[in-house]
């Protein structure tokens, strides 16, 4: 007796019918891994925590002549060169100078990061970095630098001594 | 037989797209991006809400409040009930001012990845450095009845974990049963027992026991749920296994599944529960001027 679970379907099908059933069958997987993401109907994810360097941990500190600069900057973007970059123990101190041509001298920022975030980030000396002050809503208050390549964020730091860090331990 | 090909091919479909209407801080698995944009938000919401919070130590002594975020993606037509004017917040922790990881120390769970996630402890602005879909938090001050008792339980005996307790996590999970838990319920079930321990109950350690103080105390009446529509097409996917790993109706009683409503716990659930329990004694908004999403966040598979 004809089952539709014992019958070997292959057999029942036209070829035509069988392209069309596995082209259904086929696209509707396609389709359900691309729709099928994830619900977020009450919940936080932890998607960022398998970022890179983007959100580690990092210190700097500005020469008043950098500071300046990137106040004038505003919301925009400014150019340094990576002058150095030191590295004793876990601890890396990269300096960059201003990279433009008719800045004065003493422009200078040293940023304080962990060796292994260095490894991350993949620079070097001469390397070219954009630098962008956050400021608070009112655009009155520097509350930290984004490092950046492009528009690709590097690593976030903020001055010595800022409550404003970006931290997170797993329990 | 080209009829069942029909089937499961509508059911995966209308499931996806049911499902994908709720995309937002993601399924925990994939990679995201952040642009300067994201980071800028974020630094800036903090900021504002850290200003804030230190005022109100100041004026008061205010050190644990219960904090709630938007998501990525509006709950509007998800939920049904809408539980008091801040529904609309959809992940919520708990903030400790003298905690030892940092001054305004948020406790919460995430989703890691499918069923997994685990208790973080982030400063604020990590808080916000998860996509949004609206920079905005609602504040939440308990009494300081509570406050302490809060304080005692996470940071003093540290039993932040054991609140969790290798919980099985569903983003829709069923907030009056131990079989899947949420943020959101994470937070009910710390609540909970503080509450247990203020009533002289200091026994309370694990959230099974704080379930289990919830029903017995009576305490569950004051528990009023959100109620997230399922569509049939959607139960009858996530039973077939079709539907986002991080979300599972198995926890919910079948009446529920069978209405095509089942019940969570909200921000909205959570604020209602302390005022409810006359442990409320403030709630503060705050957003961004622009609240609105980062464009330049991108997600990596």
């Amino acid at each position: 007796m004809y089952n539709a679970f014992t019958t070997n379907t292959a057999l029942l099908f036209s070829p035509l019918q069988k392209f069309t059933g596995r082209r259904l069958l086929a696209v509707g997987l396609l389709v359900g891994v691309m729709l099928f993401p994830g619900a977020s109907f009450a919940d936080g994810s932890k998607t960022m925590s398998k970022g890179s360097g983007q959100v580690s941990k990092g210190s700097v500190t500005l020469s008043e002549g950098a500071s300046q600069l990137l106040a004038s900057a505003g919301r925009s973007a400014v150019n340094f060169v990576v002058d150095s970059i030191e590295v004793a123990g876990d601890i890396a101190e990269i300096t960059l100078v201003s990279a433009a041509k008719t800045s004065q001298a003493g422009v200078t920022v040293s940023v304080s990061v962990s060796a292994s975030t260095l490894t991350s980030l993949a620079i070097a000396a001469g390397t070219v970095i954009n630098m962008m002050a956050v400021l608070n809503e009112s655009q009155a208050q520097i509350l930290s630098y984004l490092l950046l390549d492009g528009t690709r964020v590097l690593i976030f730091v903020t001055q010595t001594g800022s409550t404003l860090s970006i931290v997170s331990e797993k329990l | 037989m080209r009829s069942i090909y029909v089937v499961v091919f509508c059911t995966m479909v209308l499931t996806g797209q049911v499902l994908a209407a709720d995309k937002g801080s993601g399924n925990g698995c994939d990679k995201i991006i952040f642009g300067p944009q994201g980071y800028i938000k974020a630094l800036q919401m903090s900021s504002k809400l850290s200003d804030y919070l230190e005022k109100k130590h100041l004026s008061d002594g205010t050190s644990v409040v219960l904090l709630g975020r938007a998501g990525s993606n509006s709950p509007s037509t998800r939920f049904t009930s809408k539980v008091s004017q801040y529904w609309s917040y959809t992940h919520a922790g708990l903030a400790y001012r003298e905690h030892p990881f940092g001054q305004w120390t948020v406790v919460h769970l995430l989703n890691d990845c499918g069923q997994k996630s685990s208790i973080y402890q982030e400063s604020l602005s990590k808080f916000f450095l998860d996509d949004p879909y609206e920079y905005k938090v609602v504040v939440a001050i308990p009494d300081p009845a509570l406050q302490a008792g809060l304080h005692d339980l996470i940071v003093n005996k540290n039993l932040a974990t054991a609140l969790f307790n290798n919980s099985t996590y569903s983003s829709v999970s069923n907030p009056f049963n131990t079989q899947r838990q949420n943020s959101n319920e994470y937070i009910l079930d710390t609540l909970t027992a503080a509450m247990a321990h203020m009533a002289g109950n200091r026994t309370v350690f694990t959230r099974e026991q704080a379930k289990d103080y919830l029903h017995s105390s009576g305490l569950v009446k004051k528990v009023s749920p959100e109620r997230v529509k399922v569509k049939g097409i959607e139960s009858l996917g996530l039973a077939l296994g079709f539907g986002p790993e991080n979300a599972t109706l198995d926890d919910h009683p079948r009446s529920e599944r069978r209405d095509g409503a089942v019940s969570m716990v909200s921000v909205g659930t959570l604020i209602t529960f302390l005022q409810d329990t006359a442990h409320l004694l403030s709630t503060t908004e705050l957003a961004l001027q622009d609240r609105s999403k980062a464009s330049d966040t991108t997600y990596q598979q």
